[in-house]
């Protein structure tokens, strides 16, 4: 009980001294204001980043076939083609962190409209493709189930085709022929840009798998089958699900490698990941110190108000305080001064952020957990760094005390 | 009463200033009713403030012992012996001792809030002890707005505050001119004489010392006079 009567002693002392509080408070202000920001500037970046990879669609997971490996020569063998088709059905089926699956085959063709021609990689896949590469055509469509039953002759297109093509026009509804074969177009696709491989995405058209098997590939089976991984799941998980069913369905004994390899972007993503979250955390180490420093400067204060008032100590102790009640008031001076200290330097924080936001064009990104931790923080600071001032105080004799000029 | 409020017992204390010990009081018995008003007087250096350092709990002896109401002083733990000043004793300083900007009436209300007294009550508590001794109709002032007269009857009213069994005054005209004094002295006889609260006074002013009923006079740490006199006034 006597702790909260003393708190409100120190208020009142705190309010006596009004300039000198605002800016013993200002150093743990900028300190905790400067590591809002810093936190702030990393989670969006973070935020960016995760953002970038899913429009992207960079979190695809790419399983190429290849011959067993034995005895470290690798036999190629003859992929039987109705093989992808029935893996990425299983795949779709029962791994159950994966949402969608397919084949993909890809054959480079010299593509013809009635402007010109051009040499592009094309791709025979089913309508899953979209969802699992997260891509959408802006003019027109994406072909469906129906195109696909139906081996209707469509396809998509990327950007970089079109242009080749078709140049500024719109190519929805216009012909092309890949090996002799006329094939409408239906959509052309938003553009990705190129990737972090340094592949041209939108470098590519697109065909419904069964019609790129009837009119284009012949008996050239697929080798290659793309996956997404569900939003709840990772991708190791899905990864892991994937390369067993594979395993089993392809018959492999224990001791055999596997006929196929699984590749995904989750490295890359990781490095980079990796690379900022190095460079935030020196950023937010860099502002931690001035929030020490804050810090410093309480407890350089609290020591200076502990000797002023030390006339004030001895009478307080004549009149009945003992050592703990004068270090619990002190102590409380220094955790209302840095409490509000993390309070308005998270306002300040939040402020910065915007600016910096606004200014740069960065992400930022301010939490309310942060708010939480900001202010905790700086109590501790009051804590640590009070702690000794208090004890100072509480050590006085309350004789000499009296007697101090 | 039976018991005297104060009974001290070949009470010595020493100091140690580096290899030497300075004894600053040797050897002083002195017992003191409930209701007595007493002057210790002396020149500086006779251990007269050592002295009252020791009745007022805020040192320990180093030998003999201590009776306060009953209870062994000299045997308390530095805790004990904050809150045994801040319930049964109150000082009043010769520099009065209160804090700048803040109301008297929180000044006055100060030693009730380490006995955990409630806000409102201590407000009120604080008031009316600022009414007996003549400031009722200032308790929002701030003491640097007082004169010295005033702000020593602000502590004399925080010394009673607590209704403690003994008000110990240290050269509490000090820092006052003659007129006001008087009329500190005369606040001092009026509550020792009308409510009976016990009054110790240090002085080095003998016509100070005369207002007290009786008069103990030190020298090098020794109590050389006992007596109870006719007062001057």
């Amino acid at each position: 009980m006597t702790p909260f009567i003393v708190l409100s002693e120190s208020l009142r002392s705190l309010g006596k001294n009004k300039v000198r509080t605002a800016l013993s408070v200002l150093g743990i202000v900028i300190g905790i204001a400067a590591v809002i920001t810093m936190v702030a500037v990393g989670e969006g970046a973070k935020r960016r980043v995760e953002r970038e990879i899913a429009t992207l669609g960079d979190d695809w997971i790419l399983v190429a076939y290849w011959g067993v490996q034995r005895g470290g020569a690798r036999r190629q063998q003859g992929i039987p083609p109705t093989l992808t088709r029935e893996d990425a059905d299983a795949i779709e089926r029962e791994c159950s962190a994966v949402r969608a699956a397919t084949p993909v085959n890809r054959i480079s063709f010299q593509a013809v409209s009635a402007y010109g021609n051009y040499q592009t990689p094309v791709v025979g896949t089913r309508p899953a493709y979209f969802d699992i590469r997260r891509w959408r055509a802006i003019e027109g469509r994406e072909f469906n189930h129906d195109d696909m039953r139906m081996l209707n002759k469509v396809c998509c297109m990327g950007t970089t085709v079109s242009r080749e093509l078709f140049g500024a026009m719109n190519p929805v509804g216009q012909t092309v022929r890949i090996n002799r074969v006329a094939f409408e177009v239906i959509g052309l696709l938003e553009p990705k840009g190129v990737g972090s491989d340094g592949r041209d995405n939108d470098d590519m058209i697109l065909i419904p798998f069964t019609s790129f098997e009837r009119y284009l590939a012949g008996r050239e089976a697929s080798g290659t089958l793309m996956a997404a991984a569900r939003h709840d799941e990772t991708l190791a998980v899905a990864k892991q699900q994937i390369r067993d069913l594979l395993r089993q369905r392809h018959r492999l004994p224990d001791d055999v490698d596997d006929d196929f390899r699984i590749f995904d972007r989750s490295l890359t993503m990781q490095a980079n990941a990796e690379s900022s979250r190095t460079f935030n955390a020196l950023l937010t180490t860099i502002a931690s110190i001035s929030l020490l420093v804050g810090g410093v400067g309480i407890m350089n204060i609290m020591l200076v108000s502990v000797t002023e008032r030390t006339r004030e100590i001895g009478l307080r102790m004549a009149i009945g305080a003992d050592g703990a009640i004068i270090l619990v008031q002190f102590l409380w001076e220094a955790i209302v001064l840095c409490g509000m200290g993390g309070v308005f330097g998270f306002g300040l924080g939040w402020v910065v952020s915007r600016l910096v936001a606004w200014n740069y064009g960065w992400d930022t990104v301010i939490s309310y957990w942060m708010a939480g931790v900001a202010i905790a923080f700086a109590t501790g600071v009051g804590l640590f760094f009070g702690f000794y001032p208090a004890w100072r105080a509480s050590k006085l004799d309350p004789i000499d005390a009296l007697r101090y000029e | 009463m039976s018991a005297p409020l104060i009974d001290i017992r070949e009470a010595w204390k020493t100091y140690q200033v580096g290899e030497v010990l300075i004894p600053a009081v040797r050897g002083v018995s002195l017992t003191v009713s409930a209701g007595e008003f007493l002057a210790i007087t002396g020149p500086s250096g006779s251990g007269k403030s050592t002295f009252m350092h020791l009745l007022g709990c805020l040192d320990r002896l180093s030998s003999g012992s201590y009776g306060f109401e009953g209870r062994r002083v000299h045997e308390l733990s530095r805790r004990e012996l904050a809150r045994l000043r801040n319930q049964r004793i109150g000082f009043v300083f010769q520099s009065f001792n209160l804090l700048a900007r803040t109301t008297i009436v929180d000044n006055v209300a100060l030693p009730l809030i380490y006995q955990g007294v409630r806000r409102a009550e201590r407000r009120r508590r604080a008031a009316e002890m600022l009414e007996r001794v003549g400031l009722g109709d200032r308790l929002r002032h701030h003491s640097n707005q007082l004169s010295g007269g005033q702000q020593q009857r602000v502590a004399v009213a925080r010394a009673l505050v607590t209704r403690p069994g003994m008000l110990l005054a240290d050269e509490p005209t000090g820092n006052l001119d003659s007129k006001t004094s008087t009329e500190i002295m005369g606040l001092f006889r009026t509550l020792n004489e009308q409510d009976g609260i016990t009054v110790v006074v240090v002085t080095h002013e003998a016509d100070i010392a005369a207002y007290a009923r009786r008069h103990v006079a030190f020298r090098d740490g020794q109590l050389v006079q006992d007596r109870s006199g006719a007062s001057a006034a």
